[in-house]
């Protein structure tokens, strides 16, 4: 082993987890790993001693590693958002916090429909790590609306979550006439930071100086007043990072590198984060209530029985289930011990992502551009916000070359094909994707890593981070809606030899091909069918493979069209052609029902 | 299970005045403090120019300071020009919210009585002397919209317009043949003790800590806020009732009702005015009817229905468990708090029906109101998911390392042995059961 080692920590909410990277003869990989339960509450209420306990399962002179740490201790970065309109500037603001690493406690603003009482309400029940208040573009003259923002805060006077007694951080990131007024009102008690506009004109955004400060804030402000951060901070050779803006910093740089797009997820009991990185930006949004715990409740309201059910290779009564699922909000730390459990955990979960996704997609736009010349001068600046309201989503499945999943549904699936059904059905790629998991969660560690170390950082995502899963070609359009018609033929040719076969509209086809293997795939597709190079035509390109191996998609989207039964049928014939149920299993299941309704 | 101490801290939505003093004695429907007002519009007073000075000066010339209570016609500031002293007044009563120095402003924020529980009925025509047909375009908001004092609420196109302002914060509930109904968003005005026992602590303008030696049994779910009753049983922990087992009775009562209820007979219940509701179990579906539009179940805590419910159990099928039930069986006839606020992320609130004692012991410390719940060997548990569900059974073994289960996923596994045979269980899947641990 060489000497250049790197000891990286990430110090969750729930788990400290520790790894040690090390060169070896294959180059730079994970060696040693270590956890230990987070010790950021009572009783330890220390940090460090989650830190220590973690790093003690791994044996090795630590005087010569690199000392790197990413936290989300104590619920991560809690941040407070305060705009003019919300989807306008408070929209701004909440995209600048989220790409932060921030989660997102509430947003505030003039137009959110509660009474000046209700947002005081729920200003003092919050507990934050700072506010973010925006509002008015640069033009802005009459900044009234600044005034009850501050007297909101001077009335209510939300105290921090970590170190009672010390002023709560204020990021002031609103219209250039507003600052004297903020000073005036708000520099005596709280900690204020006065940074450039984040949203300068309706069409135009700046939300770098907006995340920069949070960024800073978070290092010498709130990690300051966590127990224990301040020796986390002596201890470690580069700034302390948020975790997901570490997740951020990483895809990021894959994306960079290899000229790609990507959506990530990371499904948790309460929220999701959904990640992508589009045209080279990072973006993040949180689904604050989709979860496979806390948040299951919601899931099922928001996604409704019939989208659940859907998931399901077998017919269940529709009021014993939901009461099933309720039963988990109730006791929500409880785990799936039969495959009927494991089969329902995992429908919830791909509604909570498809949700999930959806919501990250309405977020995730493009400004659109105001309008100028005459028909500015004519339009009242209310009416110009509404122009700029209208934009363009930035993602498109058919430019997604890789999906991620991680959180405990996903990466600890007990078959990896579960966790490939589970992305496939969730988000719904469309043309060329390849699927991976995040084995541990290691994304944090190595985003930290590559702000020093882009390419060892690199280096482990692919080799020790990611479980590659396979590729995946899904059926982008299709003419008709017939079920059984032949879609495409396809092939698959490794240096063993060729395998070739027909798949049907409906159908999923999965053929084996190990990681790391490349083959050549050929999906001819049928006329009328796409599947990437357009309706009836040759897409072929070499494939990579993964521990699920090459998987052809050839259901596509459906609407109402299809019955609940015909759906229920499509999943089963595509968990049973990934190798994510048996045959045995998806009976024992049916009967375990059929005893049930007894 | 035997009473323990426990607190709980009571607490004004906004600055009031606190009733009840340290080490008072109270009983749970006492009221221990009182909201006086909520707060209102700001009104600002533009005082540098008022005063020729510059507006960075203001500070200098102010006669109160943020907080401060002014009152109409009250000097804020004031200055000497040529000699002579000028004052700046305030235009409103209130209280003194911000002093800007770069405008040279001062905003007074003007309180406003809280409302009491009574919806506001306006008679537009009336009021503003018009017929129907001419309401129509004086109308200035519509059914659900929040209005605060106020504000306008119709306002004819005259010259000399004749305006209807909104008294209280509200909702508007209803319009219809020119009658406006407005429902108050503010209205619990007082706030009661909740438990029987003594003032802990009195936290100023706010509220109170107040401890009681009390029975405690906890619910898993629950919808609903506060109340209370005396406690009757109705039913065994098995029986499911009809909505004809409903009688006057159960008016102002914390009713123990069995295993499960129909829609009908919580509908019934809640009419008849009962207090609030115990069950074993009660399908989602029933529940969602019971309450209306649901919103993140379990995430808010906030459901507002005129009669709580707490289920003991869960939300399939479920008798009362036996011993839960004979504890309340214990308790009929005392007056028992409840709550049905369920709040299962951040911060675990679960639903609850309190009953406190008069006699204290002699040490006042409160008990750990959670039962640890980490499983050793030797405890009695019961088996919370399936397969499996609901067996109770002692935890025989704790092997070291992760198993792997049914599903295929490796995991922490107890031994449990029940009255037959031995099984294997997920360790996350046990609920400790109290009274049953390994001493």
């Amino acid at each position: 082993m060489s000497e250049k080692a790197f000891l990286i920590v990430d110090v969750g909410s729930t788990t400290t987890k520790a790894i040690l990277i090390e060169r070896g003869e294959d180059g730079y990989r994970v060696t040693q790993r270590g956890e230990a339960p987070t010790t950021v509450e009572k009783p330890d209420e220390d940090v460090m001693v989650g830190v220590r306990n973690a790093i003690s399962q791994i044996s090795r002179p630590l005087e010569t590693t690199q000392f790197l740490a990413t936290s989300s201790a104590g619920g991560g970065l809690q941040v407070i958002v305060c705009g003019l309109s919300k989807f306008v500037t408070a929209e701004s603001a909440e995209r600048a916090a989220l790409g932060a690493g921030a989660i997102i406690m509430d947003v505030f603003s003039a137009d959110d429909g509660r009474s000046l009482f209700e947002q005081m309400e729920a200003l003092r029940r919050a507990k934050p790590d700072m506010v973010l208040l925006a509002g008015g573009i640069d033009r802005a003259i009459n900044v009234d609306f600044i005034i009850e923002f501050c007297d909101l805060l001077n009335s209510t006077r939300p105290v921090p979550r970590f170190g009672q007694g010390h002023s709560l951080p204020v990021i002031y990131a609103g219209c250039p006439n507003g600052r004297p007024l903020v000073q005036d009102t708000l520099s005596e008690g709280f900690d204020l930071h006065i940074v450039p506009n984040l949203r300068p004109d309706l069409d135009e955004e700046n939300l770098e100086p907006a995340r920069d400060a949070i960024h800073d804030v978070f290092l010498t402000h709130v990690m300051a007043q966590a127990p224990g951060y301040p020796k986390l901070k002596e201890s470690v050779s580069q700034p302390v990072m948020p975790t997901p803006l570490a997740v951020g910093r990483i895809m990021t740089r894959l994306a960079e590198r290899d000229n790609i797009e990507i959506v990530g997820a990371d499904i948790g009991g309460a929220t999701t984060d959904i990640f992508s990185v589009l045209e080279g930006e990072f973006h993040r949004t949180v689904s604050a209530n989709l979860g496979m715990s806390y948040s299951i409740g919601n899931v099922l309201l928001l996604a409704g029985m019939e989208n659940i059910m859907r998931w399901l290779p077998i017919s269940v009564d529709q009021d014993w289930l939901q009461d099933r699922i309720m039963d988990k909000l109730v006791f929500p730390t409880t785990v799936p011990a039969t495959i009927l459990d494991l089969l329902l955990e995992q429908a919830l979960a791909r509604e909570a992502l498809r949700l999930s996704l959806e919501h990250h997609v309405s977020l995730v736009k493009s400004i659109n551009k105001a309008p100028s010349g005459i028909r500015r001068a004519l339009l009242t600046q209310n009416a110009q916000a509404i122009v700029t309201r209208q934009r363009q989503q930035l993602l498109d499945m058919r430019r997604i070359s890789l999906i991620v999943g991680s959180g405990g549904v996903l990466s600890h699936a007990p078959r990896r094909a579960q966790a490939a059904a589970m992305l496939i059905d969730a988000f719904a790629p469309l043309g060329y994707t390849f699927l991976a998991v995040d084995s541990i969660f290691m994304m944090p560690h190595l985003g930290v890593l590559s702000e020093s170390e882009p390419e060892i950082a690199l280096q482990v995502l692919e080799r020790d981070c990611f479980v590659p899963l396979g590729p995946c070609v899904s059926l982008i359009s299709a003419q008709g809606d017939e079920l059984g018609a032949i879609a495409a033929r396809c092939s698959l040719r490794t240096a063993e030899g060729a395998r070739e076969a027909e798949v049907r509209r409906g159908e999923v086809l999965t053929w084996p091909l190990p990681r790391d293997e490349k083959a050549m795939l050929r999906v001819e597709a049928a006329a009328g069918f796409d599947f990437g190079a357009g309706p009836g035509r040759v897409w072929e390109r070499e494939v990579r493979g993964g521990v699920v191996g090459v998987i052809i998609d050839a259901r596509g989207q459906w609407g109402d069209e299809l019955s609940l039964s015909a759906q229920q049928a499509m999943t089963k014939q595509t968990l049973l052609s990934l190798g994510a149920f048996t045959e045995d299993e998806l009976e024992e299941s049916a009967e375990e029902v059929a005893h049930l309704a007894r | 299970m035997p009473a323990r101490f426990i607190t709980r801290t009571r607490l004004l939505p906004y600055h009031g005045t606190v009733k009840a003093r340290e080490g008072d004695w109270v009983r749970a429907t006492d009221v221990v403090a009182e909201l006086d007002y909520v707060p209102g519009v700001l009104a600002k007073t533009q005082i540098a120019s008022q005063l020729h000075i510059p507006p960075g000066q203001l500070s200098a010339h102010m006669l109160c300071s943020v907080g401060d209570r002014v009152e109409q016609g009250e000097p804020l500031a004031t200055s000497i020009i040529f000699g002579e002293a000028k004052q700046a007044l305030s235009t409103v009563s209130g209280y003194v919210a911000l002093i800007s120095n770069s405008q040279g402003m001062v905003y007074v924020r003007q309180p406003v009585p809280a409302s009491d529980n009574e919806p506001v009925v306006i008679d537009l025509v009336k009021e503003m002397k018009i017929s129907k047909l001419a309401l129509i375009p004086a109308l200035r908001v519509r059914p659900g919209r929040i209005v605060t004092p106020g504000q306008v609420l119709a306002m004819t196109q005259e010259v000399k317009p004749r305006v209807v302002v909104s008294p209280i914060y509200g909702r508007v509930e209803s319009y219809s043949d020119g009658i406006l109904t407005i429902m108050p968003m503010w209205a619990r005005t007082t706030l009661n003790a909740y438990l029987t026992g003594r003032v802990k602590r009195v936290i100023p303008g706010q509220g109170v800590e107040v401890q009681a030696y009390a029975h405690v049994v906890t619910g898993v779910y629950g919808v609903g806020s506060e109340s209370g009753g005396e406690l009757m049983l109705a039913a065994d922990a098995g029986e499911e009732l009809s909505p004809a087992a409903v009688t006057e009775q159960w008016r102002g009562k914390v009713v123990v009702a069995g295993r499960t209820a129909s829609l009908e007979l919580l509908q019934a219940a809640a009419e008849m005015g009962c207090a609030g509701m115990v069950l074993g179990h009660l399908g989602f579906n029933t529940l969602s009817k019971y309450v209306g539009l649901y919103s993140r179940p379990g995430v808010a805590g906030e459901d507002e229905v005129a009669m709580p419910i707490m289920l003991t159990e869960r939300f399939s099928p479920a008798a009362m468990e036996k011993t839960r039930w004979q504890e309340l069986a214990s308790l009929q006839g005392r007056y028992a708090s409840m709550s049905g606020r369920t709040q299962i992320r951040a911060g675990l609130v679960r639903p609850e029906v309190v009953v406190c004692e008069d006699d204290w012991p002699q040490h006042t410390c409160d008990s750990s109101e959670l039962v640890s719940g980490v499983v050793q060997v030797g405890d009695l548990v019961r088996i919370i998911r399936s397969p499996y569900l609901d067996q109770v059974g002692r935890v025989v073994r704790l092997p070291q390392e992760r198993q792997v289960i049914a599903t295929g996923s490796r995991l922490r596994v107890a031994e449990v042995a029940l009255a037959d045979r031995v099984i294997v269980v997920p360790v996350a899947n046990l609920r400790k059961l109290e009274g049953g641990s390994a001493q």
